[in-house]
């Protein structure tokens, strides 16, 4: 008992306790109902959607389901374990996520711990059930694959099975292959630079450039195909997307959650100048790629934080610099007990109230009393929605198909930017309405869109809560018979 | 800064309030010792030295930090000290867990709309 739990050993399980603990988010994410109903679906029909099933405004239109595999799980786990089973899964993944980083910050236990906290609070604010922890947790072990293959080049052979099964569970894999890019580029520099001999750098520099190579031929095996290549890159190129959408957007550090992550850059910044630690021509153009990407979008934080902990810790680490010899220790096993006992009822408390409270988180975040209206009285027409609520709809209504939802790179910029002057009562908004042929409308209370219907003639309220407003329109003769579409 | 003496520096306040600096040396190579013993060893062979005068500026304060900071390596190389720190850093993180786990509720920033002047209250 007294050998099992060291004080190192107890920190450790502590921190990843408390992690688990941290981690443990209710569900309020608007993406995950569409995600949850695609794996529905994909379960029922057997097949993998390639044209839009959801929406009436992009009906048959194609569209790329590229966590396909994700949405399968989700649905799966939905299934067999509920909520409770998705909250706790995300987490465990998150957290395995950041113990793999907390491998990669060197053998002092105590600093490694403290900076992978940091890194993970730091990440905070896109931690949830959805699909995005998979890329993190994958990426965090391919940069693990991608350090230790240095020791060990037979490592690199695990990327193959890892991209197989990445492509088919994000479109994150894509982080992957421009890692090994960068490490490739990193190489380069450092026998430029002449940080490595030639005769030891070229078979290393072979083996990235291999593994490269045959990650790439490996991307087409999925249900998409090769439009897998483009997919990504569209993605990350989309003005729509960082417009309009909140974490595709720069951080705003006047908000307290990026502090985290300010003060990381910060810290790494300093590192670079001042720390003794000679950091490697690779790790500065990692950082550099990483701070880039992470002050460009908020969804790149956690690839900053992976890339940056361990340099930054390795830099606090002081057992590694000066080697000091450790005296025989005091472990009072019965305080390392205690303290992991209070951890684990702690954590397991935590996770049992916000499992517990998931339906009130739903009902906080969604307009769920609205929607069983809705569901009720079916929208005799096209139904207008919020893009936060387009998921839930899906999820709630389907068949009934939605207007908007959380997929922007289906709609595209010009539909999104028609959707934000609607909303937002700006320009024709009105004739946007007519052109969609909207009979129904669910709005927030507070939006501009529904003041503008409360006002406009011919706008019945059919339902209204603290949370939604329903809207629906007199029939005309100008409604009467018609079909959606745009005009 | 001496590598062996165990020159220790810290600060004390005054009755004016002023930071007044006393040096604490240590006749015995304080930073090759690894156990209790050899600090109190130390204890027993250290003297009073008056600090040094105000203008001798930013470098005495440099100096000091220094200090502080071997302080602070040694309780945590230091059998007792390395127990004390590891426990204080448990309690540190465990605390900020806590406060993290309460706090971060509901600060999601999700695949939302970014719905800048989208309301009219």
């Amino acid at each position: 008992m007294k050998k099992l739990l060291t004080t190192k050993r107890t920190f450790l399980l502590v921190l990843f306790l408390g992690l688990l603990a941290m981690t443990v988010r209710d569900v309020t994410d608007p993406d995950v109902w569409w995600h949850l109903k695609t794996g529905q679906y994909i379960a029922e029909y057997r097949a993998v959607p390639h044209t839009d099933p959801f929406s009436f405004t992009r009906s048959g239109q194609p569209w790329v389901a590229h966590e396909w595999l994700t949405e399968l799980l989700l649905f799966g786990i939905f299934r067999a374990a509920g909520w409770g089973g998705l909250i706790l899964i995300s987490a465990a993944v998150l957290c395995a996520a950041f113990y793999l980083l907390c491998l990669r910050c060197g053998n002092d236990a105590f600093s490694a711990g403290i900076v992978t906290l940091a890194g993970a609070w730091a990440t905070a604010p896109l931690w949830g059930v959805r699909p995005q922890v998979l890329s993190l947790l994958l990426t965090s072990l391919w940069l693990l694959i991608l350090e230790r293959s240095e020791r060990n080049s037979k490592l690199l052979l695990w990327t193959l099975p890892l991209t197989l099964l990445w492509v088919n569970l994000h479109a994150g894999f894509a982080l992957g292959l421009a890692l090994l890019a960068i490490f490739l580029a990193g190489e380069l520099v450092e026998r430029m630079l002449g940080f490595s001999a030639a005769n030891s750098a070229t078979p290393r520099f072979r083996a990235l450039g291999l593994t490269l190579l045959l990650d790439l031929l490996l991307v087409p095996l999925n249900p998409n195909g090769a439009r897998m290549y483009a997919y990504p890159i569209e993605t990350l190129r989309s003005s729509a997307m960082q417009n309009y959408i909140a974490e595709w957007a720069s951080p705003n550090f006047h908000r307290p959650e990026y502090w985290p992550f300010l003060v990381l850059l910060l810290a790494a910044l300093a590192v670079l100048l001042v720390s003794p630690c000679r950091t490697r021509p690779r790790e500065v153009l990692l950082l550099s790629v990483g701070t880039y990407a992470a002050l460009c979008s908020i969804r790149m934080i956690p690839l900053f934080v992976l890339i940056a902990v361990p340099i930054l810790s390795r830099s606090l680490n002081w057992s590694e610099t000066e080697s000091w010899p450790r005296a025989r220790r005091h472990n009072p096993a019965w305080l390392n007990a205690a303290i992991l006992v209070a951890m684990a009822v702690f954590a397991v408390v935590h996770i049992a109230q916000v499992i517990r409270l998931q339906p009130q988180a739903e009902a906080r975040q969604f307009p769920a009393k609205a929607v069983a209206f809705l569901g009720s009285h079916p929208p005799v027409g096209p139904l207008l929605n919020h893009y936060d609520w387009g998921g839930y709809l899906i999820w709630r209504l389907y068949p009934t198909r939605v207007y908007i939802d959380g997929r922007a790179d289906l709609y595209g910029e010009g539909f999104l930017r028609q959707f934000a002057d609607a909303y937002q009562l700006k320009g024709s908004w009105h004739q946007t309405l007519e052109d969609w042929r909207i009979q129904t409308a669910i709005l927030p209370p507070d939006s501009a869109l529904a003041t503008g219907l409360r006002l406009a003639p011919g706008w019945n309220i059919s339902y209204e809560d603290a949370k939604a407003v329903v809207f629906t329109l007199s029939p005309g003769p100008a409604q009467l018979g018609s079909t959606a579409g745009p005009r | 800064m001496r590598q062996h003496g165990g020159y220790l520096g810290y600060a004390k306040i005054t009755p004016l309030g002023l930071f007044a600096r006393y040096d604490v040396v240590a006749r015995v190579p304080a930073f090759s010792c690894t156990g209790l013993q050899s600090t109190r060893a130390a204890h027993r062979w250290t003297k009073w030295v008056p600090s040094r005068p105000a203008e001798a500026g930013f470098g005495v304060v440099l100096e000091e930090a220094k200090q502080v900071m071997k302080t602070f390596w040694r309780l945590w190389h230091e059998e007792e000290g390395q127990d004390i720190a590891e426990y204080a850093v448990m309690l540190a993180v465990i605390l900020v867990i806590v406060v993290g786990t309460i706090r971060l509720i509901g600060s999601n920033a999700n695949n939302v709309f970014s719905n800048v002047a989208s309301s009219i209250q």
